[in-house]
């Protein structure tokens, strides 16, 4: 079949054979039907022609009948009038004559009993007058003349008037139906006519019909043709091509065909080959009873896949093959030769080895680390673990690999969650990151683990493989609880003796009620401002120990809202002092809303605290682009106090570090140190400039808010 | 003046802070409505009449301040036992602590604690704050069912 489209559905279920076969079985029977038809039409017509000729003949001879009739009467009155005796022999010529038509026009309508019947009354009719006539030429003129005489010429005239009519009616009749046989005749010739012509039109449409299907149908022959012959040549060129070798041996192993490629791989021509090289010519002499053994085999099985070979070049040289065997097999069952498909395998040889390599590499680095690793397959059994695995848990390989994970986690706290969270990252492929996890070791030790848990691409197989690494935190986990402990106690039991301290020197005061003398009263201040202060310095060691451990709670922070809020926690003290605020806007941050509320209660606390002694303060807040780098905004505080020396920078943010004496300004020396650790958990810088009694600047750095469509935005 | 009742149980374990608490409590005139246990088990005692509080007249305190730490059973845990009790969990409970600790006041909160009071350090602002929270449970805040009322 062409490609060329069908016009419809009908006629595609109408193949062209088909339809020539009705086409010219369709003409013959019209052929037939014409023929016949012309054959009927003819016959009728000629019948009909015959008919006509007839009854031209019929009137020819009722003319002369009638004719003759009137020569009868003319010779009989004749012979009446004159007694000529002439006449008579004229009168018995006329009867002769007229006997013969009669005759003849009988002959003419033997197949007419009207018109026969007709012809024997004219007879009939014709008789007694001839036998009267014939009496007329025995009598005399008198008798003739005579009136009353019954054989007078008035009974003569009524008897010829009869025959004239009789004559006269037969001729009339036959005119008619001359007529209607014309007229038949008109009729049959015309359609006969139409008949042929009708016949002949179809014919020639349907030939033409006929002549157009044969047509296409030798086009779609030819085409057909064309693109078989077009397949073959694509066949044999995708043989010839093909990026992998063909061959074929015959019973004994010699080569009958092999495609360029595989030539080309092995240097040799083509007629060097067919029919003269054997394929153990092509492999090393060690390879051969392989060849022989495999040979015998594809030739009892049919098949043989996946023989590797080293094919010798005719030059040498090798490459590593991958061979597939299809034997041809005669009705009998005997080999007659193969299929065979030869891949030179040397690009996946070396991948392997390359593979190997690499495996051998990163399990040498695998090895030497330090923290546990597991791989998984995805239907979470052990693929592989590193000795630091083995070591950690006490497994031994034996006792793990090809083992299901939960085999491993037995007897571990929550091992069914952790199946779970393993299978979870296996199907969406989302890894787990620093998952924190204790556990009970099958000696009884507590460890802490950072278990990580991602998606692995397998080197083999391309399996999806689960990769669990694990980092023992077990030590800074311990040290940062005991830490905790630590501080917790601080918080607890070293501030209760101290609020006894100046709870009760404070009782003792309200006690003695102005019962002492003022130096009393000063030292039992002393006291509860000493134990204050403690209180203070406890409360700022504590936060400076846990800035780097609290968790940091990321958001969007109005700095504008927050240095308004500081400043009004600061109003109990500056209500009765003076100070010039020059607020300048501030963008929002990204950070942690206490931390950052503590930096700035700080660095506003100290303005405030060190400008004490002017008596007009300024505090300026604002921004400073000069000084920042990329990605950040830089916020300063700056303040027309008690300032500082520059030599002593060093010192600002250090932990109990003062510039300035108790005496002059309070403080415990914690608070700058406790701004920078909180900056720097920001991920900003903290600095100072300033100047002996004439102010300090204090700038904090904060990287600038990330748009959310930069990420980063928790 | 009849016979008055105590209606503020205080549980702290260190004799100092309960002279001080009293002291203050006193300052502001509610010291004889007080009644000290000195451990988290003495206050359940109390509060489920057992023990040495087998005898004691019926009915509950209308506040109760739990010091955080304390021997045996601390602060949290009366706290955590208390709301868990179908009856005692009417009775408001006060954490009266020396511990500005966070963990302490989130774990308090999610106890369902009422109030949660750091005690500050110096006597004048400790009965300011003993003085609040006095007025604020003594007289403001409407006692549960069943709690002991003060007697004017």
């Amino acid at each position: 079949m062409s490609g060329r489209a069908r016009p419809t559905i009908a006629l595609m279920a109408f193949p062209i054979r088909r339809r020539l076969q009705l086409g010219i079985t369709a003409v013959v029977a019209i052929v037939i039907v014409v023929i016949v038809g012309a054959i009927y039409a003819i016959r009728a017509y000629t019948a009909s022609s015959e008919a006509t000729e007839h009854s031209k003949q019929t009137l020819f001879h009722l003319a002369l009948t009638g004719s003759y009739l009137k020569d009868i009467e003319l010779n009989g009155r004749g012979y009446e009038l004159s007694q000529d005796p002439s006449f008579i022999a004229l009168f018995d010529d006329s009867i002769e004559r007229f006997n013969y038509e009669v005759g003849a026009v009988a002959a003419l309508t033997a197949a007419n009993p009207d018109q026969q019947r007709r012809v024997i009354e004219l007879k009939a009719l014709t008789q007694p007058i001839i036998d009267h006539v014939r009496t007329l030429f025995t009598q005399t003129r008198d008798q003739l003349s005579d009136p009353a005489n019954p054989s007078g010429h008035l009974v003569r005239n009524r008897i010829y008037e009869e025959i004239r009519v009789h004559g006269r009616s037969l001729g009339q009749e036959e005119v008619a139906r001359h007529g209607i046989q014309v007229t038949t005749l008109k009729n049959r010739g015309r359609l006969a006519l139409i008949a042929v012509s009708a016949g002949l039109v179809l014919n020639v449409a349907l030939v033409t019909g006929i002549i157009q299907l044969l047509r296409i149908h030798f086009r779609e022959r030819e085409n057909a043709e064309r693109s078989l012959r077009t397949t073959a040549d694509q066949v044999l060129d995708l043989y010839n091509r093909a990026p992998c070798g063909y061959h074929s041996l015959n019973s004994d192993g010699y080569f009958v065909a092999i495609n360029e490629t595989e030539l080309a791989w092995l240097g040799y021509a083509r007629e060097d080959v067919i029919g003269k090289l054997h394929f153990s010519d092509i492999i090393p002499p060690k390879q051969k009873p392989s060849f022989i053994r495999n040979f015998a085999l594809l030739k009892k099985e049919g098949s043989l896949k996946g023989v590797e070979y080293d094919i010798v070049r005719k030059d040498g040289t090798r490459f590593p093959a991958l061979i597939n065997s299809e034997a041809n097999f005669d009705a009998s069952g005997s080999y007659l030769s193969n299929r065979t498909t030869v891949f030179d395998i040397s690009e996946r040889k070396r991948s392997e080895t390359l593979t190997e390599l690499a495996r051998a590499y990163s399990e040498s680095i695998v090895d030497t680390l330090y923290e546990p690793i597991l791989i998984l397959t995805s239907d979470l059994r052990v693929n592989s673990a590193n000795p630091a695995f083995y070591r950690f848990f006490g497994f031994t390989p034996a006792n793990t690999l090809g083992k299901p994970l939960s085999d491993l986690t037995a007897g571990y706290d929550d091992a069914e969650g952790f199946q779970r969270t393993v299978q979870h990252v296996c199907k969406t492929g989302v890894p787990v990151r620093g998952k924190e996890k204790r556990l009970t070791l099958p000696d009884e030790q507590q460890k802490f683990v950072l278990i990580d848990i991602s998606i692995l691409t397998g080197l083999e197989s391309r399996d999806r493989l689960v990769l669990i690494s694990m980092q023992d935190i077990s030590a800074s986990k311990h040290a940062h609880e005991e830490l905790e402990a630590f501080s917790y106690s601080v918080s607890h039991d070293l501030r209760a003796p101290l609020r006894h301290i100046a709870g009760f020197a404070d009782m003792l005061t309200r006690h003695l009620n102005g019962k002492v003398d003022d130096k009393a009263v000063r030292y039992l201040q002393t006291i509860t401002q000493s134990a204050r202060f403690m209180g203070q310095l406890i409360d700022d060691l504590l936060l400076f120990s846990r800035i780097n451990r609290v968790e940091m709670l990321r958001q969007t922070v109005s700095l504008n809202d927050l240095v308004q809020d500081v400043i009004q926690s600061f109003s109990p003290e500056i209500s009765s002092r003076k100070i010039t605020w020059e607020l300048n806007p501030l963008p929002p941050v990204e950070g942690d809303l206490s931390l950052l509320r503590q930096v700035f209660a700080n660095l506003i606390g100290n303005a405030i605290k060190y400008t004490r002694k002017k008596p007009e303060a300024e505090v300026r807040i604002g921004v400073d682009p000069g000084q920042a780098r990329a990605n950040e905004v830089v916020i300063f505080v700056a303040d027309n106090g008690a300032g500082f020396d520059m030599r002593y920078v060093e010192k600002l943010f250090g932990v109990f570090q003062r510039l300035h004496s108790a005496n002059e300004f309070e403080g415990t020396g914690v608070g700058l140190a406790n701004v920078r650790r909180m900056i720097q958990r920001h991920g900003g810088r903290v600095w100072g400039t300033g100047k002996l009694n004439e102010g300090a600047t204090f700038y904090i750095s904060l990287p600038c808010k990330v748009e959310p469509s930069h990420g980063n935005v928790t | 003046m009849s016979k008055s009742l105590p209606n503020i149980l205080i549980a702290e374990d260190s004799p100092n802070d309960v002279e001080m608490v009293l002291a203050a409590l006193e300052e502001n005139n509610l010291a004889n409505d007080v009644i000290v246990v000195n451990d988290g088990e003495e206050a359940l005692d109390y509060l489920y009449s057992r023990g040495k509080y087998a005898e004691r007249p019926a009915g509950l305190p209308i506040v109760v301040l739990l010091d955080l730490k304390m021997p045996k059973v601390d602060g949290l845990e009366v706290l955590r036992i208390l709301k868990q009790d179908e009856t005692l969990k009417m009775v408001p409970v006060v954490m009266l602590t020396s511990s500005k600790e966070e963990q302490d006041l989130v774990a308090s909160y999610k106890l369902g604690v009422n109030a949660y009071v750091v005690k500050p350090v110096g006597f004048t602002q400790f009965v300011e704050a003993v003085k609040k929270l006095g007025v604020f449970w003594a007289l403001h805040n409407g006692p549960p069912p069943g709690s002991m009322r003060r007697s004017l």
